[in-house]
């Protein structure tokens, strides 16, 4: 194991990055400061994948510092702590993140107005979303949750297209709205909870080495069950270990499991649940808030729409692996069939919608709905399949989406449109640009050898598999393969087939520039290449989907 | 791992790895490409045939490890059997011979490296289909066989109907595709397994019938079979190698190979509806091959009709052997209408009909002597292999009829059988004698036999489906050095089937004789069902967006606009309510009061000791109430 504190690197090159960034002198560096520091990121990703033990249990690289620690008077004590940690899930996120940020950041060359303010806060989002996936404290979580719309916001407002300022803002609203959800939780259950490692330390339980073993935390537990501890000797903290068992919830609160306290005939644990997942709902989006994710796309530069697309979607996702499902386990399992049943909304509404759009980008903007709509369903089936395929869907979307808008934004830049009746042909004036888009195209409708196939194989394997639900929700979402298939057969032939035609009469079909060939079959070969061999990401997340199921169940 | 696994994986990775190098290739050395293509293809010949003298009866297991789940572990894993051996034969056989055709037919497509590109890696994912023994690599291989008839049928992009004709493959294919997913699944969940060769019906009963049809399904879009053979004449649009190998000889061939996969885990129920699929398309393709004028599209039908019987063979030997023999027949065909329309230079824009052809044009007697042979094939006569596979199809049936419990049903196969080559005779004698013995008032434009690269394959295919390489004997089948395993399986017919054979060859003999010259009226266009429901997908899906989704939006902005009304008026409320009323009532509030008050600290003590004495009075005069009572 490395001694280094790799998470807090990871996460702070960015920051001080960006602080370089800024205090740099011209802004012609700044996009060469912006691509160094996220290149020094992906170098300490891999050295986290270098000494990543896929089998190990529990979290791996952990770091831990106190931040605030206070009394709450009659109500015990609260004791928030800077606390890091990783595994595999974090892990493949956390690389999807630092690839997407290059590549975005590569990208970005057509940004001429105020450079240095946009790369700083490519860099600041890039550290809060970084802190997203390693919190190990639901409060630093929720902090840098929050802290990661604030520059998105401002990408979207100073740099995006005409209608931004509309854009931002429903996105901000939007995501406001689901953060006051999980924040509502978030309160709820620190009061609840008591975090058992430190209420032990205030009883004086630990032995002299400091170890709390498992027997010191069933004596906590019982005597919490038991209401043996002293109001002022509870201690409560945002620990997400400590939340995700109920055990350490107090028996006199609504959220314990025994509290019998209903509302609309809903129990209070079930609340929490549901305002979570919907908290997280927002954000990735399903089905039916998902209006914001076609404005803010449309909207926003090409940069950005690709991190937006193929990192900050999968903070939802993320969110219901991490803390929705692991907090409330059996309303989870309660839950699966709604779950199906939204997930098969999502499929299908967002692949209908995807078929009448005109705008491309309107276009990979509903795909995207469709496509994280398999990431739900195969978290829906809480078996091994459906979690890696939901984990690797969740990947292949990431590098997918990517690819596509940034093929959007070459159209974009060259013609100022993006209207697919407007273009025709295309693979006669540009052959390379067209392969670059049969490969995106076809990797996103499913085709195997790419991974979009896995993700979506597997996915809806989990989900017939699953056993929690009726057979007919995954049959109603394996027709999205149909109308993917619809939907991108029809643009691609459209656009790149045909008679060469272009609707500006002074426009000129220019090829792909190095750049952004670069940018473009790196991401298509990444796909292909987790297509035939998917294990180079499975072996990964084998271990966590392994030790959170069994946890769950 | 032995010599023989060694050549099992040659035979697997040589057409990808041929497809990624022909994709890089330099567009200026063309010719090499070709020749390179070529000899990847004669190189997985030899493979092949070396496996096959070794091993043709044996099974090759070859497994990798490819990916861990939850304890269970999905691997690569393939196998070589006598029934692969075959499909495989055949491909690598077609696929060769094609190769060379098309080199030379397409020496003047811009995009040849394109072709042969894709045609190696069709190669590749047939291949893959053929050995899959995993479910899951077979449904892979399953879809990139189709997406490789897409890049196929959409190859010349710039013609619309081409496009129009690839999508509808592509998205008909899909949509059985979910069925045989879905089909897929259950069938490991009934057998708890995931790999084909360890399906037992022992332990867990055969198939359910729910799950059979499921596949049945899926397997009937991708051989074109009905209510999906829509897809198969539109088809015809790519390139004519192409469709001779894709088309005509192995991916079509796919859906039966699942049948033959699956034979003995099904059901009867399911086998027969299979059969029932199989005798309608067999009937149905036939009556339109009869009616059409283009003949690449004739051909498809024929080929429906074809796969149809194929289909009523439900997978067993005969099936197979029928497929074997059809590929070659039927490659031949599409090989030799290439080059009519070649020579004749038919094309998209300038569409020229059977009839035209032969009124036309004189052709050499070798090219006429090869697409007759290659007719005969097709319609089974004696001296060809399909009359063997026709035997063997009815061999199977009246054995049926003795044991099983739906009689009825072998008989309406036979009665459709009959009817089935009544069709083909007199569609093919019909096409036959149109192109090549129409008699014509003007002089006939005169052709030679063009380049070896083309005459050659289309006689060697057309060869192939001779009886010769089964023995010596026409009526029966031998063993000779070359005899496939299959053959051991095959059964004779009782003489009654010589005799039902022999009347529908006179019957169709008899129909083509009186209708030779029939009025052939203008094709109507046909309302495509398949346009109606694309156009009414994308219409509702226009139609939810409108309605739906922006509704919704709408109505959230509504409640977000509303906020800020809201906002606008508390802040109105707070201008005149509580700053306006309260803080400044509350204002006007003191100020009178001090202003009044203030009067009573004037300053005079007579005023203040006036004051003392009322309120000393009325504090007495409460005090005494107080006491009262």
């Amino acid at each position: 194991m490395i001694e280094m504190p790799l998470l807090s690197y990871t996460f702070l090159i960015p920051l001080l990055g960006g602080l370089l960034l800024l205090l740099w002198p011209s802004a012609q560096a700044a996009r060469r400061l912006g691509l160094l520091s996220t290149g020094l990121q992906i170098g300490v990703l891999l050295m986290l994948f270098m000494h990543f033990n896929p089998e190990a249990k529990g979290l791996q690289f952990t770091e831990q510092k106190e931040w605030m620690h206070f009394s709450l008077g009659n109500l015990g004590q609260f004791v928030v702590h800077y606390a890091l940690g990783l595994d595999g899930l974090s892990l493949v996120l956390a690389a999807l993140t630092g690839l997407i940020f290059f590549l975005a950041i590569w990208h970005s060359g057509h940004i001429v107005r105020s450079e240095k303010s946009y790369y700083a806060l490519m860099l600041l989002m890039n550290a809060a979303i970084m802190g997203c996936f390693f919190a190990r404290d639901l409060l630093l979580f929720y902090v840098c949750f929050e802290f990661m719309l604030l520059p998105m916001y401002f990408l979207i407002g100073l740099w995006g297209g005409a209608g931004r300022n509309y854009a931002s803002i429903k996105f901000l609203i939007y995501t406001l709205i689901g953060s006051l959800l999980i924040l509502v939780v978030m309160l709820m259950m620190g009061i609840s909870y008591i975090d058992p490692y430190e209420t032990g330390k205030a009883m004086g339980l630990l032995t002299g080495d400091g170890s709390f073993g498992l027997e010191s935390l069933h004596l906590v537990q019982q005597a919490l069950a038991n209401g043996q501890i002293p109001k002022n000797t509870l201690v409560h903290s945002f620990d997400i270990q400590a939340l995700s068992d109920a055990k350490n919830c107090q028996t006199q609160q609504l959220l314990h499991p025994q509290s019998g306290w209903e509302l609309g005939g809903i129990s209070a644990r079930a609340w929490g649940f549901w305002l979570l997942f919907f908290g997280f709902a927002i954000k990735v989006p399903v089905v039916p808030f998902h209006t914001w994710l076609p404005d803010a796309h449309v909207e926003a530069s090409t940069g950005v729409s690709v991190v937006l697309a193929a990192v900050l979607l999968k903070l939802g996702a993320y969110g219901w692996m991490r803390f929705c499902l692991p907090f409330f386990p059996q309303e989870a399992i309660a839950a699966a069939e709604p779950m199906a049943i939204l997930a098969s909304i999502c499929i299908i509404y967002g692949a209908y919608n995807a078929l009448a759009m005109q705008d491309l980008k309107k276009l990979v903007a509903y795909s995207s709905i469709s496509h994280m709509g398999f990431v739900l369903l195969g978290i829906s089936a809480f078996n091994a399949q459906g979690w890696q395929g939901a984990i690797f869907q969740m990947v292949s979307h990431g590098i997918l989406s990517a690819a596509l808008f940034l093929l959007v934004g070459v159209l974009y830049d060259r013609y100022q449109d993006r209207s697919i009746p407007h273009f025709s042909g295309l693979n006669q004036g540009m052959p390379w640009f067209s392969l670059a888009a049969g490969l995106s195209f076809f990797a996103s409708l499913g085709m195997p050898g790419f991974s979009g196939f896995i993700g979506e194989f597997f996915s809806l394997l989990g989900a017939f598999q699953s056993g929690l639900y009726p057979m007919q929700w995954p049959i109603i979402a394996s027709f999205g393969l149909l109308l993917g298939a619809g939907y991108f057969l029809w643009t691609f032939q459209k656009m790149f087939w045909g008679k060469p035609y272009l609707f500006g009469a002074d426009w000129k079909m220019n090829d792909l520039n190095t750049q952004e060939a670069l940018g473009l079959f790196s991401l298509c070969l990444i796909s292909i290449l987790l297509g035939i061999l998917p294990n180079t990401l499975f072996q990964w997340t084998e271990g966590f989907v392994g030790q959170i199921l069994a946890y769950i169940k | 791992m032995t010599s023989a696994q060694g050549l099992l994986l040659t035979l697997l990775i040589c057409p990808w790895v041929s497809a990624l190098v022909l994709a890089f290739w330099p567009q200026k050395f063309s010719l090499f490409a070709r020749i390179f293509s070529i000899a990847s293809g004669c190189l997985c010949l030899l493979v092949w045939s070396r496996l096959f003298a070794e091993h043709g009866n044996d099974t090759i297991p070859l497994s990798y490890d490819w990916i861990g789940m939850g304890g269970q572990s999905i691997s690569l894993s393939w196998l070589w059997n006598s029934q692969a051996a075959t499909m495989l034969g055949l491909l690598a056989m077609v696929q060769a011979a094609v190769q060379v055709y098309a080199s030379h037919y397409l020496r003047q497509e811009p995009h040849v490296l394109r072709f042969f590109a894709f045609f190696q890696g069709f190669v590749g994912a047939m291949t893959g289909l053929i050995l899959s023994n995993g479910l899951w690599m077979f449904y892979g291989f399953w879809e990139l066989v189709g997406l490789g008839s897409y890049l196929f049928i959409g190859f010349w992009t710039e013609k619309p109907k081409a496009l129009l004709a690839a999508r509808k493959a592509f998205l008909i294919n899909r949509l059985a595709d979910i069925a045989l997913l879905i089909g897929l699944i259950a069938l490991a969940q009934h057998f708890q397994t995931t790999q084909f060769d360890a399906m037992k019906i022992g332990l867990h009963g055969p198939i359910p019938w729910g799950i059979g049809c499921l596949l049945v399904i899926g397997a009937a879009a991708k051989s074109a079979q009905f209510p999906f053979s829509a897809w198969l004449p539109d088809a015809m649009e790519g390139p004519s190698p192409a469709s001779a190998l894709i088309h005509a000889a192995t991916m079509v061939t796919a859906g039966v190979y699942l049948g033959i996969k699956l034979h003995a885990l099904q059901m009867e129920e399911v086998r027969l509806m299979m059969g029932a699929l199989g005798g309608i398309s067999l009937l149905w393709g036939g009556y339109q091959a009869l009616k059409q004028e283009d003949l690449k599209r004739m051909l498809a039908y024929s080929t429906i009709s074809q796969l149809g019987l194929m289909w009523m063979g439900m997978g067993g030997a005969a099936s197979l052997y029928h497929l074997w023999v059809h590929g070659f027949f039927k490659s031949a065909l599409f090989l030799s209408a290439g080059m009519l329309l070649h020579h004749t230079q038919s094309d998209a824009k300038n569409p020229i009909g059977i009839t035209e052809i032969g009124k036309k044009h004189t052709f050499p007697p070798l090219l006429v002597a090869w697409h007759g042979m290659a007719s005969l094939g097709l319609i089974g006569f004696p001296f060809s292999q399909a009359f063997y596979s026709k035997e063997g199809l009815a061999a199977e049936w009246f054995m049926a009829m003795d044991h099983s419990a739906y009689a009825w049903a072998y008989l309406a196969l036979l009665t459709a059988l009959g009817l089935g080559i009544i069709l083909s005779t007199w569609y093919t004698l019909s096409q036959f004698m149109r192109l090549f013995f129409s008699a014509s008032d003007h002089p006939k434009q005169r052709h030679s036999l063009g380049a070896a690269q083309e005459y050659l394959p289309l006689g060697l295919l057309a060869m192939g489906s001779l009886w010769i390489w089964t023995g010596i004997d026409p009526f029966h089948l031998g063993k000779t050095w070359f005899s496939l395993p299959l053959f051991a399986e095959l059964n004779s017919p009782p003489l009654l089937w010589m005799g039902i054979n022999g009347l529908a060859w006179c019957l169709g003999l008899l129909a083509w004789w009186f209708r030779r010259n029939p009025s052939r009226s203008e094709q109507k266009v046909q309302i495509s069902l398949w346009e109606a429901a694309f156009h009414w997908h994308s219409q509702a899906a226009r139609n939810l967006h409108q309605r739906i989704e922006k509704t919704w939006d709408r109505s959230l902005d509504v409640l977000g606009k509303s906020q800020v009304v809201l906002a606008h008026i508390f802040a109105k409320l707070d201008q005149w309510g509580i700053d306006g009323l309260l803080v400044g009532g509350s204002q006007a509030l003191a100020k009178g009061l001090s202003k009044n008050l203030s009067t009573w600290q004037n300053g005079r003590v007579k005023h203040y000791w006036w004051g003392l004495i009322l309120c000393l009075s009325l504090s007495i005069f409460y005090y005494l109430m107080r006491i009262q009572p």
